[in-house]
């Protein structure tokens, strides 16, 4: 089957968990074998101060009031292992948050919101005609950086989220060019990737290129020299606006809409020309949960940071969102075994290297109890399917009053971001402006909207 | 309703003054919420809330009644929401306030997670004093856990059966403060303790008193 697949694509959006994006399937459908909130909702309530606050369905699509809490102390909170009989009870979301937050929660707070299939329309036609994979949980019980750097390097020397340029000993990019594979990255704004400098050498070359070239570059005849793994990155919340003044990223607190514009128009690229999409993988995934319920604890996985000192986590994080897009899965199925971000690591190595792991910790997680299982687990289709055409439905993200919201600049990744773009520019002035030509005209208007 | 005032008439800046100025600008230019509060939290529905708050930029208050997805636990409870959104130089913020409204009688639970001290599950903590106000008062409690419980709160003490037979050993004391649930761990929990509760629960009758 392997050997049939010629691109494998990765989509990797932010800050969602499962239940939050793609729990209502079940609510619409219980007979559907998602493991997704079924009725009655109290069943999932989290506990805070003596009291339930059970899951609800989000009024709209609009920002949030802020972001929600999800570094490694906070998500220990959510988890809320007990004591007691040592599982966890996914029960401390709210508490978390009231604590981030320092305020009383409302009886529905943000963290147990979850969306309808209307203001997710193409995640839940993804969801309902591609492969769910219901099991899939992000590989670290803390937040963006370690998550995100555990998905593209296999390994994380850091464990939480700070403003920093992020340490690495070896990413995907280095893995990918010592197995001979091409790839390519699309980004819609500057890349995540820049906050890692020991890749500007790759974020400032040929091999990452502007999302706007992604659909008329797959609607050319297949080539030799075509990407056997590309990674297509929306714009970010928390990076400096590039371009359109609107990230897809999906991170809290942005609306759900653009993410899913991006989605769609990404979906459409990919299934546009179906001489390539015969051939293709395409996975769509969350870096971690983001601080939004969810009611499936993740398995006991024991991971040491390589970091001095070290740090050490017993479990991988929550569910996330996650679908695989392709003729090589069976149409409208659901895939339970256990994945995390290192699974499309073993299906790359799988591929690319036959009979030798991506790396240690990628294959140290691959033989455990439970195993964290490969994607090439998912695809079990034979025989080709048509890919159906995505919903034409407008996507509306509605403001309280018809305004933009205000966007906050003092988070550790935002300030990540604006620390690693002006450190490029520094380092790297002549090639920077090549390839974001609008940084100098972002800083301006961030410089203006400051003042 | 209250407006934090943002700008002052000045003659002549000193270059000290300017960077202070200027600080001050970069602060005020976009919509802020400094303060918004709602009180009571839980009213029934002939109750008034008092809603204020403190901001910088141009304030509009939305406020509409939302129902629960899922009332099971508590029928005829519903939420009134209240929405203060913010705008200035083309930009908003908001945030929202949920005040629960209350039946003459409703239903709730009482909920904490468990400790282990020798054979007996502990499960202890203060009911949220910012959501329960005096006129809110227990009529009666049972045990929710499918267990016996040993309940305290306010000086008072109730032996809660197994079957959920409703006692009436708290009546008239207030929803909020301590309360301390006690169940002894069962033989085959002793003997596999991952088959032990992380929670004890009773459920309670709450009854609205206007005076």
């Amino acid at each position: 089957m392997l050997d049939q697949v010629q691109t494998i694509i990765l989509v990797m959006f932010e800050n969602r968990s499962f239940d939050h994006m793609l729990g209502h399937i079940t609510l619409d459908d219980p007979t559907s074998q998602i493991n997704g909130l079924k009725f009655p909702l109290n069943n999932y309530s989290n506990n805070y101060l003596g009291h339930l606050y059970p899951p609800f369905q989000l009024d709209n699509d609009s920002d949030l009031e802020s972001d929600l809490p999800h570094e490694f102390d906070y998500v220990q909170t959510q988890l809320a292992k007990s004591p007691v009989n040592g599982k966890f009870q996914m029960s401390g979301f709210v508490e978390a948050y009231a604590t981030f937050r320092k305020l009383n929660p409302n009886p529905q707070c943000d963290p147990m919101g979850f969306y309808n299939s209307q203001q997710v329309p193409i995640t839940d036609f993804l969801a309902k005609n591609f492969c769910t994979c219901d099991n899939w949980h992000a590989p670290l019980p803390t937040s963006t950086q370690p998550n995100r750097t555990m998905a593209f390097c296999g390994d994380s020397i850091i464990h939480d989220t700070a403003t920093r340029l992020i340490p690495i000993n070896d990413s995907l990019f280095e893995w990918m060019n010592r197995a001979g594979v091409k790839w390519r990255v699309y980004h819609d704004g500057l890349s995540f990737f820049v906050l890692y400098n020991s890749l500007w050498k790759y974020v400032l070359g040929n091999n990452f290129r502007r999302y706007n070239h992604f659909a008329s570059d797959l609607l050319q005849e297949p080539g030799a020299n075509d990407p056997q793994v590309i990674i297509v990155e929306p714009t970010y919340e928390d990076g400096p606006q590039l371009g359109s003044n609107h990230p897809n990223d999906n991170h809290p607190p942005l609306a759900i809409g653009w993410g899913e514009d991006f989605l769609r128009r990404t979906y459409e690229a990919v299934t546009a020309n179906k001489k390539r999409y015969g051939k293709t993988v395409m996975i769509v995934y969350y870096d971690e949960h983001g601080g939004f319920y969810d009611h499936v604890p993740p398995p006991l996985v024991n991971y040491t940071c390589p970091s001095s000192p070290t740090f050490t986590f017993e479990s991988l994080g929550p569910r996330i969102p996650a679908m695989i897009v392709s003729p090589f899965v069976k149409q409208s199925s659901c895939c339970s075994s256990i994945f995390d971000h290192t699974s499309v690591l073993q299906l790359l190595a799988e591929k690319f290297t036959p009979g030798k792991p991506y790396n240690v910790t990628v294959h140290n997680r691959s033989i455990q109890n439970p195993a964290v299982e490969s994607i090439s687990t998912a695809l079990n289709n034979n025989s080709y399917w048509e890919p159906p055409s995505s919903p034409a439905q407008s996507i509306a993200v509605k403001s309280a009053l018809g305004l933009s919201i205000n966007v906050t600049d003092d988070r550790p990744m935002a300030q990540s971001f604006e620390y690693a773009m002006k450190q490029m520019l520094a380092s790297e002035p002549a090639l920077t402006n090549e390839k974001y030509p609008e940084i100098i005209e972002w800083q301006n208007a961030a410089n203006n909207r400051r003042i | 309703m209250s407006q934090k005032g943002n700008y002052k008439k000045s003659t002549l800046l000193k270059p000290a003054s300017f960077f202070v100025w200027l600080i001050f600008l970069c602060f005020s230019c976009a919509p802020k919420i400094i303060r918004f509060d709602a009180t009571p939290l839980t009213i029934s529905k002939d109750d008034s809330v008092l809603v204020t708050w403190k901001v910088q930029g141009k304030p509009v208050l939305i406020e509409h009644d939302k129902m629960p997805m899922d009332s099971s636990n508590a029928p005829g409870m519903y939420f009134k929401e209240f929405t203060l959104v913010v705008q200035k130089n083309k930009k908003e913020v908001k945030r929202k306030k949920q005040i629960i409204v209350l039946p003459g009688e409703s239903k709730d639970v009482i909920i904490f997670n468990t400790t282990l001290n020798g054979d007996t599950l502990i499960a202890k903590g203060i009911s949220n004093p910012e959501l329960w106000n005096n006129k809110f008062q227990i009529s009666s409690v049972a045990s929710a856990s499918g267990r016996p419980i040993f309940a305290t709160h306010e000086n008072k003490t109730a032996s809660l059966n197994a079957s959920g037979i409703l006692s009436k050993a708290f009546e008239g004391t207030p929803v909020s403060g301590y309360w301390e649930l006690k169940s002894l761990l069962t033989p085959q929990e002793k003997k596999d303790m991952s088959l032990a509760p992380a929670t004890l629960r009773i459920n309670i009758i709450i009854q609205y008193k206007s005076q």
